[in-house]
């Protein structure tokens, strides 16, 4: 098959709003810029599928002292707090910057439109509950957002390279000089070599089942890996209930919006088991209703008005999101008259961890920084701190990373690699492709995916069902990864991305086993409380020669919040029986 | 499988679904410049396809359907 070699300053993998703004942020400052999506940059990543943007501003009347209080307590004192003050001091002018790229936003009387520097939009605010105070959030205004960033991209002078997936990284003297892949479509051989590189390709995801998160298979946390790379915050991931007959997506998000009180939810029992529904935990909830045998879940209908949600709901399909009225018709759903099942799924590790950075956005391996999803700000602590704050750190990171990665190019002359180097990369490359026997992707995806979903793995953990699914996993690496096949180039993608769900899914296995305490949304059954006199500590894992190191480092004594209280202060979320 | 057809009389051959998929799912099939349903199996009900073609040439039923145990 014929290859493409091409030569930039700045390569960025990956097209969601983290990479746009790297892409944009670099070309600002003069430099030669190349973005590789191994979708379309437009209609791919998770941001595309995003409708909030968390914006912060001290003249709206934001508090900063209470959001940095809020990060810290929803994020269970794991929070960075360094990345707390970026991106919550950053997000006005990211939101300025977007505004000025052509992304609408609503406006405060409810229409879509293109606030001026000093007005307020349209923002959201949370009802204060004990567990949450301030979220503040404006929401985009067109559904095609990501199209519109493209354009600025290209605008700005950017290269833009599509269905190019990137597998590894070009590695030099102890440094990053750009990254190998091919074409998702021809199969063509791609050899970028760059003076610094960007990865901003999203979260593990295990292609997981839920809406907006289904093509990320943390391609770029793990290539980094393997380069050398550390990784943080790997053990913390996100499951989510799904409704059964749409099984990608959740229908309460418009619900709230409209004045829906309380969620009803009942087990197979007839017992509502949540009396007020916390933001944060009730994921973790439902799933030990279901370990308690008290399954299967409804959700008893709704009762809002049906014309109102059906509006709400329209304004969700012309902004983002699924077009849940569709899929609900469709699956002959009718939430208002109604009770629907709702079940577990397992997202994978985004928002939180990833590869470990510094406030510059670089990683440890010279030359090589991160953005979005991909990157491991910790800004969340162990969870999900607010609606709009991923494509607010998506848009902070990367515009800083797109900045430092300049600079670092700046002083970079030879980042050459010779034909040896190019020979062994092309063999990792196609591997897959020039195998005649082995095990296709969709078998070890499969497998994949059913040992990491099911409720009693990543949900509610125990160290035997951890070790047994990390038992599962090594002999997917060592059996099926170095035998897999794929007969094409769209095979070929999915070849390399269970490649790098097999290895990702050890590092969040080990990781998980390793942390041994409860926090946040990380549910250890045999480890059932935080844990502050051993845990107020991150997880990091890197690769030592073939071994991977775990060890975990002390959060500063600051980002701690107050010791001194009686733990169910201090941890307004409980799980249940504690 | 979540997508279910690309109505061919319908479809009009411009790409939006071949550009906007984000699995690769919809090929564009040069010989009758239509677009075509290549990897049904990767599908994951995105609904990118369906709400941007711009003649209402394709439907996608809302259940992935098979890989999270219920949980009970």
């Amino acid at each position: 098959m014929s290859e493409r070699r091409l030569e930039t300053d700045v390569l960025v993998i990956g097209g969601g709003l983290a990479g746009c703004f790297a892409a944009v942020r670099a070309k600002e400052l003069n430099s030669d810029v190349t973005l590789v999506e191994k979708n379309y940059v437009g209609k791919s990543g998770c941001s595309h599928y995003a409708r909030d943007f968390m914006v912060f501003k001290e003249d709206w009347g934001d508090n900063f002292d209470e959001w940095m209080q809020q990060f810290s307590q929803i994020g269970e004192y794991l929070a960075d707090r360094r990345w707390d003050e970026i991106i919550l001091r950053e997000s006005f002018q990211r939101f300025r910057d977007l505004i000025s790229w052509g992304e609408p936003f609503y406006k405060k009387d409810g229409t879509v439109g293109f606030p001026e520097p000093g007005e307020e939009p349209f923002r959201l605010a949370f009802r204060k509950t004990k567990y949450r105070r301030t979220a503040v959030i404006s929401k985009f205004g067109a559904r095609h957002k990501m199209l519109i960033a493209r354009k600025k991209v290209i605008d700005s002078g950017c290269k833009i390279l599509d269905r190019i997936m990137i597998t590894d990284l070009l590695e030099k003297d102890g440094r990053i000089v750009g990254a190998a892949g091919f074409h998702t479509r021809t199969g063509e051989f791609y050899l970028i070599e760059a003076k610094a590189t960007v990865i901003s390709s999203g979260g593990l995801g295990f292609r997981s089942a839920r809406y907006g998160r289904q093509f990320n298979a943390g391609e770029g946390m793990t290539m980094g890996y393997r380069a050398g790379a550390e990784l943080t915050s790997m053990e913390f991931g996100q499951g989510m209930y799904v409704v059964k007959e749409c099984d990608t997506v959740t229908v309460d998000g418009p619900v709230a919006e409209i004045g829906q009180k309380r969620d009803r939810v009942t087990n197979a029992k007839g017992e509502e088991f949540l009396k007020e529904i916390p933001h944060i935990p009730i994921n973790i909830l439902w799933a030990i209703e279901f370990h308690k045998g008290r399954g299967p879940i409804y959700h008893e209908p709704y009762d809002v008005d049906r014309e109102k949600y059906r509006e709400e709901l329209k304004k969700y399909n012309e902004t983002a999101e699924a077009p849940i009225i569709t899929m609900l018709d469709r699956a002959g759903l009718d939430i208002f008259k109604d009770r629907f099942e709702q079940y577990m799924a397992f997202d994978g590790t985004f928002y939180t961890g990833g590869l470990r950075i510094n406030t510059n956005c670089e990683t440890n391996v010279p030359g090589l920084y991160a953005a979005g999803d991909a990157a491991g700000t910790n800004f969340t602590g162990t969870t999900y701190a607010a609606l709009g704050s991923g494509t607010a750190g998506a848009s902070v990171t990367g515009y800083r990373a797109g900045q430092q990665a300049v600079e670092f190019a700046q002083n970079i002359k030879d980042f050459k690699i010779n034909e040896v180097e190019v020979a062994k990369y092309r063999e990792i490359v196609y591997g897959p492709l020039q195998r005649q026997g082995g095990f296709s992707p969709d078998h070890v995806l499969m497998r994949i995916q059913q040992t990491i979903f099911p409720y009693e793995i990543r949900i509610v953990m125990h160290e035997k069902r951890l070790q047994s699914a990390l038992t599962m996993i090594e002999f997917f690496r060592d059996h099926f990864v170095p035998n897999l096949r794929a007969s094409n180039a769209h095979d070929l993608r999915s070849a390399h991305e269970v490649r790098s769900m097999v290895l990702g899914a050890e590092v969040m296995l080990r990781a998980a086993l390793f942390r041994t305490e409860s926090r946040g949304w990380f549910y250890r059954e045999d480890y059932p409380r935080r844990d502050d006199k051993n845990w107020l500590k991150w997880v990091l894992v890197r690769k030592e020669g073939e071994k991977m190191k775990i060890w975990a480092e002390p959060v500063p004594r600051e980002y701690r919040g107050d010791t001194s209280l009686p733990y169910e202060v201090r941890y307004p979320l409980q799980y249940g029986e504690e | 499988m979540p997508i279910e057809k690309i109505d061919t009389e319908r479809c009009n051959g411009c790409e939006i679904c071949v550009d906007g998929c984000p699995m690769d799912v919809i090929r564009f099939d040069e010989e009758v410049k239509k677009a075509l349903i290549k990897y049904p199996k990767d599908c994951i009900a995105c609904y990118n396809c369906e709400e941007d073609c711009p003649v209402g040439a394709i439907y996608v039923t809302p259940q992935r359907g098979t890989m999270v145990p219920p949980a009970w």
